[in-house]
């Protein structure tokens, strides 16, 4: 019976030729180096950074509203904190809530979320809270229904070591209608940070 | 055997290379990253969001006279007054009497233990029988629930004796559906010569989380003639039906005796917080009024029989007009019923006047008043 080229057997024979020559190369290469050169030897520390993404001092997220109407809003601020060395590349937002009702799942007439960055610690009065802006305002995230998966954050400084100055405004539009009276909604902030691109160093 | 051993490394070699460029890809697609949180935080909404609700007076009382006369609408209270059919009505006819009920009440609440309470008898007289009735009853224009049958009445009554009968109506389960409501009642007398029916009270009853209710009739359609006649409440709207006092109202100064006097149903839940309480009057006098003359009046408010507040005066009228024709729609804020008991108490009177003076050669001529919509607007909400 006749046995063609790709047969196992074949292969095999030909890796293991290849293997042998190219080891007896490599061995022949190094006793060429250590014949005819000298080296020196150097060093050096590759240390890697570190991403912190934390919240606070001021941190009102954990502040809920009791008895609110269609048209009413809530505001609370949070400081998010670019602790680590690195810089973080991108930061998005997703909430959830549990235990859950109409007031988030209705995406139209139920509770919507807004994010302004500003430019210095906003200016807190109340409670009811309110905030006020001494420096430039920024649009972080525009309204849109509470409830949302890697929300993208934008206009955020980034910047190791920094920090920026968020209010979160929650509201019930004014078209919310008898269905959305006496209900709770819990609901859950993370914010998640990710590291710059890698770049040349 | 040694076959099998090849494949076996040849298979290796595959699952390693793939093994190897998942890692390489997740690699690139990882990096660092970091969580900060913020909440839980709990968001409730009011039990009752803010709005206005309208009452129209239910319990009317003309004292033009001097003397108090109940004028308050037939179906509303178990009394002496009664509405009678417009026409003799026997079994199987599908003749009817249908009712719409106001719309007092918070919109958006479960309803418990809902009632249709009809009062009726037989009008009497020579072979007269019984008085009979099924309904069915309709929101929103659809037929959500029948109650009894030409074969198996709803309820009757003995002769010319009056008898409430309450029916569940499971199928009003909320205030939107209560709000509103039609109830079409078809009714019969059981006489060999059939009768006319007097039915003295139809009202729903029902309850909230906050407060029991009980709802009035807005607007009756009498079709027991086979021909529907629509008959508004006179005080609900503003339309072609008004009432006219019995008497002219007295010349130069209100007496604190002659008055027009209005209450509503309770309709502000327990434990609400009231904003605002206006009084809407649309009136006129019931001819023109001659020679420089007008008609005036001021109001006072009542929590019970407690006095809370005049809104004008003999002095200071809070209205005037001289015309028998074109109604005047006045609006009376009443910041005195600031609270949930003061509302569902509220009883007002309209002193009325003839001024400067009237009766008389060269006088301006004496009236009466026409009012086509008397009503409370109450503003609240419930955390």
């Amino acid at each position: 019976m006749r046995r063609s080229l790709s047969t196992p057997g074949v292969t095999g024979k030909l890796i293991a030729s290849i293997a042998v020559l190219g080891a007896a190369a490599a061995i022949g290469g190094l006793g060429t180096f250590a014949t005819f050169t000298s080296s020196t030897s150097s060093s050096h520390t590759i240390a890697s950074g570190t991403l912190s993404l934390t919240s606070g001092p001021t941190n009102r997220l954990g502040i809920g509203a009791s008895a609110i109407a269609a048209g009413d809003t809530m505001q609370r601020a949070i400081d998010l904190n670019y602790a680590g060395s690195i810089d973080v590349g991108s930061v998005t937002l997703t909430t959830s809530a549990s235990p859950s009702s109409a007031l988030d799942t209705d995406t139209t007439d139920g509770l919507h979320l807004a994010v302004d960055r500003c430019s210095v610690a906003w200016t807190e009065s109340g409670p009811p809270y309110a905030y006020t802006c001494g420096g430039s305002i920024s649009t972080v995230v525009s309204a849109r229904p509470l409830v949302g998966s890697n929300m993208a954050l934008s206009n955020l400084t980034l910047t190791a070591g920094s920090t920026d100055h968020l209010r979160v405004t929650v509201s019930l539009p004014s078209s919310a209608g008898n269905t959305l009276q006496n209900l709770s909604s819990t609901v859950g902030y993370t914010f998640t940070g990710v590291q710059r691109a890698g770049t040349s160093r | 055997m040694r076959s099998a051993e090849r494949r076996s490394i040849g298979w290796g070699v595959v699952a390693g290379s793939a093994l190897a460029s998942f890692v390489a890809v997740s690699a690139a697609f990882a990096g660092l990253t970091s969580l900060a949180s913020g909440g839980p935080q709990t968001i409730v909404t009011k039990r009752i969001f803010p709005g206005a609700r309208t009452v129209p007076a239910q319990d009317l009382r003309d004292a033009s006279s001097g003397v108090e006369a109940n004028k308050s609408d037939a179906y509303s209270y178990a009394d002496a007054s009664v509405a009678t059919t417009s026409t003799a009505i026997a079994a199987n006819t599908n003749r009817y009497l249908e009712l719409t009920f106001s719309s007092a009440r918070a919109g958006g609440l479960a309803v418990s233990s809902p009632l249709f309470n009809f009062r009726l008898a037989s009008s009497g007289g020579a072979q007269a029988g019984n008085a009979c009735f099924w309904f069915d009853v309709r929101s929103g224009g659809s037929v959500i629930g029948t109650h009894g049958s030409y074969a198996s009445a709803a309820g009757c009554s003995t002769g010319t004796t009056q008898t409430t009968v309450s029916t569940g109506i499971p199928e009003v389960t909320s205030t939107d559906r209560a709000n509103g409501l039609v109830v079409r009642v078809y009714p019969w007398e059981t006489g060999t010569k059939a009768k006319t029916i007097d039915v003295d009270v139809a009202t729903l009853t029902g309850s909230t989380a906050y407060a029991s209710f009980t709802a009035y009739e807005i607007q009756e359609v009498d079709a027991t003639s086979g021909a529907p006649t629509t008959a508004p409440w006179m005080l609900a709207t503003v339309d072609a039906t008004s009432y006219t006092t019995a008497g002219n109202w007295p010349s130069a100064a209100p007496v604190l005796t002659k008055y027009v006097k209005a209450s509503s149903e309770a309709s502000v839940p327990v434990g609400a917080v009231v904003t605002a309480v206006s009084l809407g009057n649309v009136w006129r006098a019931s001819a023109a009024v001659t020679n420089g003359g007008t008609l005036c009046y001021y109001l006072e408010t009542f929590n019970g029989a407690t006095s809370l507040a005049t809104h004008g005066s003999a002095a200071s009228p809070f209205a005037c007009t001289s015309s028998g024709t074109t109604f005047r729609n006045d609006t009376v804020p009443l910041p005195e019923v600031n609270d949930v008991t003061k509302a569902n108490n509220l009883v007002v009177r309209l002193y009325y006047w003839l001024s400067p003076i009237c009766g008389g050669a060269g006088n301006p001529t004496c009236v009466k008043s026409v009012t086509d919509q008397l009503q409370v607007t109450y503003s609240y909400y419930l955390d």
